[in-house]
């Protein structure tokens, strides 16, 4: 009697492919038990097909920075790139959506992150990963000099150009930089 | 043995996919200094998000190598296919460069990278050792089933939010900077009757597609027709580019089952 090994393959494929597309089809329903498993995803290859909803982002997140010199704070400045309308290329070339998307991701962890803090310890926020992952981007920005601070906050608009309202969504510790 | 139809699907599935692939890898590339300190994808800003150490600024030597692995490779699959030996290394070679430059990455990932990478997986699982006429029957079935669960989440998700079926979301996506277009939502905020259909248009479309499978081939055609100008509009008005590859590419797929199964 011989084996054919196309016939493992194929079983082998039949049950990765199944269970793949079972894990994907549980990942949509945000279950805690399935999130803490899903965390092992490190490639991220279980999708979650939501796509603006059930609550599409309306305002543009800002991630924002300044320097305190002498106890004297200077202006804010912005960081990250807007896409804007992009121009009229974006349909096919559109490297912005990346750094646009990765400090959306970070400011929007953060949000979530803060308002699962105890309502006393607030402060606990600093120690999660995007704390101070957002802390390092800002620290590499333009140097400082050794002994000034940096402090970030995010700011949420709606529309676009122009004069906008602006509204604080957070507001972060001031951290010193270090020589 | 599996039909022709379903090898020819998973053909063009690749090599579609690939050439998003091709094309993200181009974007990364281009976007050097975002790698290097005080970028968005600086090796501190990152290594901050994993939950053990990591090594990042030692793995950044081999970041550029990866990329052009991963841009090289997809072309070559785009070229050769995934069945010939060449084609099957392209591909593993395309697989394993844009799951390594996505964990480097751990920001801004999006469903149109995971699909491209559910795709080339499916390959790889069809034709690694060697092709097997069951595993690309199966991986047919599989990339199908995984667009018509995408499509359909997606429209329940937005079928059960108030601010979807009201027709506001449209053009409150569309007032945004990241993912909006400033003619577009000025259109929508002035013919809100227009937003209210566009978001019922979507609604439907991403809920009833599986459907599509079970219809004539007229109604298959027609379904496909409208996914594919969908994709089309979100990569014009919202910059969401890189889904025009994606999904569509799954496209002859979903044609192959309805052909061999189903008509």
């Amino acid at each position: 009697m011989s084996f054919d090994p196309e016939t493992l393959y194929t079983l082998l494929a039949g049950i990765l492919l199944s269970t793949w597309f079972c894990a994907s089809l549980v990942h949509q329903f945000r279950f805690k038990w399935w999130n803490r498993l899903a965390s092992f995803d490190r490639l991220h290859l279980l999708p979650r097909w939501t796509f603006f909803a059930p609550n599409p982002g309306r305002q543009d997140l800002h991630l924002l920075y300044r320097t305190w010199e002498d106890g004297q704070p200077e202006a804010w400045q912005e960081l990250g790139t807007s896409a804007g309308d992009g121009g009229r290329w974006r349909w096919l070339w559109n490297p912005d959506r990346y750094p646009t998307k990765a400090i959306s991701d970070l400011v929007q962890g953060l949000l979530v992150n803060a308002s699962s803090c105890p309502q006393d310890a607030p402060h606990l926020v600093i120690f999660s990963g995007y704390y101070l992952s957002l802390l390092a981007l800002v620290m590499e920005q333009r140097p400082a000099c050794p002994g000034s601070e940096r402090q970030f906050a995010i700011v949420a608009t709606q529309g676009f150009g122009g004069e906008r309202p602006l509204d604080l969504k957070f507001l972060s510790e001031r951290h010193r930089v270090e020589p | 043995m599996s039909s022709p139809e379903l090898f020819l699907a998973l053909n063009l599935s690749t090599r579609v996919a690939a050439v998003g692939v091709a094309l993200s890898g181009l974007e990364l590339l281009a976007l050097a200094p975002q790698w290097r300190p005080a970028g968005t994808f600086s090796a501190r800003t990152v290594a901050a998000l994993h939950s053990r150490p990591v090594a990042l600024d030692v793995f950044d030597r081999w970041l550029k190598p990866l990329l052009l692995l991963q841009i090289g490779g997809s072309l070559a699959l785009v070229a050769l296919g995934p069945y010939a030996l060449a084609g099957r290394l392209a591909l593993v070679l395309a697989f394993g460069a844009t799951l390594a430059v996505r964990w480097r990455r751990k920001l801004a990932g999006d469903g149109a990278e995971q699909m491209s990478a559910i795709i080339l997986a499916a390959a790889c699982l069809a034709t690694l050792p060697a092709v097997g006429g069951g595993r690309v029957e199966l991986a047919v079935i599989f990339l199908a089933a995984e667009l018509c669960l995408a499509y359909t989440t997606s429209g329940v998700a937005k079928l059960i939010s108030p601010i979807w079926r009201s027709g506001e979301a449209l053009p409150a996506i569309l007032s945004t900077n990241s993912h909006g277009h400033r003619n577009a939502a000025a259109f929508f905020h002035r013919f809100p009757a227009l937003a209210f259909c566009a978001s019922w248009g979507v609604i439907l479309f991403e809920c009833l597609f599986p459907l599509a499978l079970l219809g004539p081939g007229w109604l298959l055609a027609a379904a496909l027709l409208i996914g594919l100008s969908f994709h089309l509009a979100n990569a014009v008005l919202m910059g969401l580019n890189s889904f025009v590859w994606a999904f569509p590419a799954v496209y002859p797929c979903v044609v192959a089952l309805w052909w061999v199964y189903i008509r």
